[in-house]
């Protein structure tokens, strides 16, 4: 068969019209039930996306606040006084006058890491207990302004904050890595230099660092070098003092921004909700086996849980200040003969007065103990 | 129903984007083209009633988005011919056999109708379709590239295969 062939008979086929009378209007109602059907889908869409955007708007309001937490002030009740068991202990006392602060003690390698100046610059100093001589570890930076800056201790690594340098130094080996922390998106106060006021290493590699004239805090991780800024609540500053001792909350003592009220809180490190205790306006916080506090020149320990506070009932001088130590708190009172030191111990609840104190010594910036020894570390006034 | 203008159809067209009720003079102008080439590939009354619905429909909803490349007749049996391919795939059917009731032969005594649309039936889906909408249907090149979704190029080699297989089967079917 040829193609043309093949062609003409095909074209010889002719489609047959059947009449689509009957047909048209049935056709014509189904295009409608078509369109009704879609309308109806789409008010049944719209009410769904109307009650999902109300769960989305719940979840937000009520449900989140649990997840991350409420933020707000408190009041703590007074509770009973605590009174200690008083007990008499013999130490030895040895000065050390060549630390400075901030410094910290490691029990391990029997070093103590403080910030030094040298030359109007600051860099990373260790010295031993015997008094001798101190070695600059790391290079000396400007601290850009007037704050010292901080130095912490966490299992193998010694964490030092000059200026906006964080140096992240091998307590064994000394070998030492500096970052420049950055200040991008960081809740910052006004512009200008923001300086390391204090850190708090936790575990699992990361940081607390509170910088000076910003509203936040950073969480760092001196591994990946990865930081998380975060703005606190309640209109506070960046805490100056933030102490913890487990990786659930921290306590810190700020100040508010518009009144400049110093006001201590705790803040959940899991949800980062903060506590303010409004009626708390502490000088120093220390977290030994529980929270204390000095303000109004006597010591106290906060009960968060129970949303209280005690006193501790110790005789102290008008002047007297407190130390936080490794399982307790010295107290240092000066009086007419001297000074004298106490250290409170709180797993025991009790109070050990230390025997004989150098007449000469005026002014003690942080007490190490080992042993039977008292090393004393008082600021050099050659 | 008489057929459109290409004036009157276009005004039609913008009016129906206004006014939903303007395309009734569209669906009595095509209802029964549509409907007939829907029927021809399905044979059967109630599956064509609702692919014509379906394509009226469509074509309704989309009207904003038409924009003149085809005549609409074409385009209403581009959405169709896209209906009964999905009729099909949806059900997972093969094409149903041709139906002689709906063809005719000029000049019977030349043409032995029921083997040729046989010959036709036993063709790949698009050289199936080609063959049908050129040589019966009588539609234009460009309708079928435009229906088919397919090229210029494209459309005459798949209609030189067509004839070339078809040529075959029916020589075959001879044997």
């Amino acid at each position: 068969m040829k193609d043309d062939e093949l062609i003409e008979k095909l074209k010889k086929i002719k489609p047959k019209y059947i009449d689509t009378t009957p047909y048209e209007n049935r056709v014509r109602q189904k295009i409608e039930m078509r369109f009704q059907r879609a309308r109806r889908k789409r008010v049944i869409f719209r009410r769904l996306s109307f009650v999902s955007g109300v769960l989305v708007v719940l979840f937000f309001a009520i449900l989140m606040p649990f997840i991350y937490g409420r933020s707000g002030e408190i009041s703590l009740l007074r509770s009973g006084d605590i009174i200690p068991q008083v007990i008499t202990v013999e130490k030895t006392i040895k000065i050390i006058d060549n630390v400075q602060q901030p410094f910290v003690y490691d029990k391990e390698t029997q070093t103590i890491w403080f910030i030094g100046e040298i030359n109007n610059l600051y860099a990373v100093f260790y010295t031993d207990l015997s008094g001798g001589k101190t070695n600059m570890l790391s290079p000396a930076v400007d601290n850009l302004t007037g704050i010292r800056g901080d130095i912490k201790i966490l299992d193998d690594k010694v964490y030092a904050g000059i200026g906006d340098y964080l140096y992240v130094i091998n307590k064994k080996t000394h070998e030492v890595s500096i970052i420049q922390l950055s200040k991008e998106k960081l809740p910052i106060k006004n512009y200008g230099v923001h300086p390391i006021k204090t850190l708090l290493p936790l575990t699992g590699d990361k940081i607390i660092i509170s910088r000076d004239n910003a509203y936040g805090i950073t969480f760092y991780n001196p591994i990946s070098y990865h930081s998380n800024n975060y703005k606190l609540p309640l209109d506070i500053e960046s805490p100056f003092t933030i102490v913890t001792d487990n990786n659930k909350e921290a306590c810190f003592i700020t100040h508010f921004i518009k009144t400049g009220k110093i006001v201590s809180g705790m803040l959940n490190l899991k949800n980062r909700s903060v506590i303010l205790f409004n009626n708390i306006s502490a000088t120093h916080i220390f977290y030994v086996d529980g929270v204390f506090t000095e303000f109004e020149n006597a010591l106290f320990r906060i009960d968060v849980k129970n949303k209280v506070f005690h006193k501790i009932d110790i005789e102290t001088g008008k002047n007297a200040h407190y130390i936080e130590g490794e399982d307790g708190i010295y107290i240092i009172s000066n009086s007419e003969k001297g000074i004298s030191i106490s250290k409170y111990i709180p797993e025991t609840n009790t109070l050990a007065l230390f025997k004989e104190f150098p007449a000469e010594c005026k002014e003690v910036l942080g007490i190490i103990e080992k042993d039977s020894t008292l090393f004393l570390i008082v600021p050099n006034e050659k | 129903m008489e057929k459109l203008s290409r004036d009157r159809e276009r005004q039609i067209i913008y009016n129906a984007r206004k006014d939903p009720k303007q395309f009734d003079a569209l669906y009595d102008t095509y209802a029964n083209s549509i409907f007939n080439f829907v029927l021809r590939r399905v044979n059967d009354t109630n599956i064509a009633e609702d692919i014509t619905a379906d394509t009226f429909y469509k074509a309704l909803k989309s009207i904003k988005r038409f924009n003149f490349r085809a005549s609409f007749s074409t385009y209403l049996f581009k959405i169709a011919e896209n209906e009964i391919y999905r009729f099909y795939r949806s059900k997972k059917l093969l094409p149903l056999p041709i139906n002689k009731e709906f063809y005719d032969v000029e000049d019977p005594p030349n043409v032995e109708l029921e083997g040729l649309l046989q010959a036709i039936e036993k063709l790949p889906f698009r050289e199936r379709e080609i063959i049908r909408m050129h040589f019966i249907e009588r539609k234009k090149q460009n309708e079928i590239a435009f229906i088919l979704n397919i090229s210029k190029s494209t459309y005459y080699n798949s209609m030189q295969r067509a004839l070339r297989e078809l040529k075959k089967i029916v020589e075959d079917d001879k044997k």
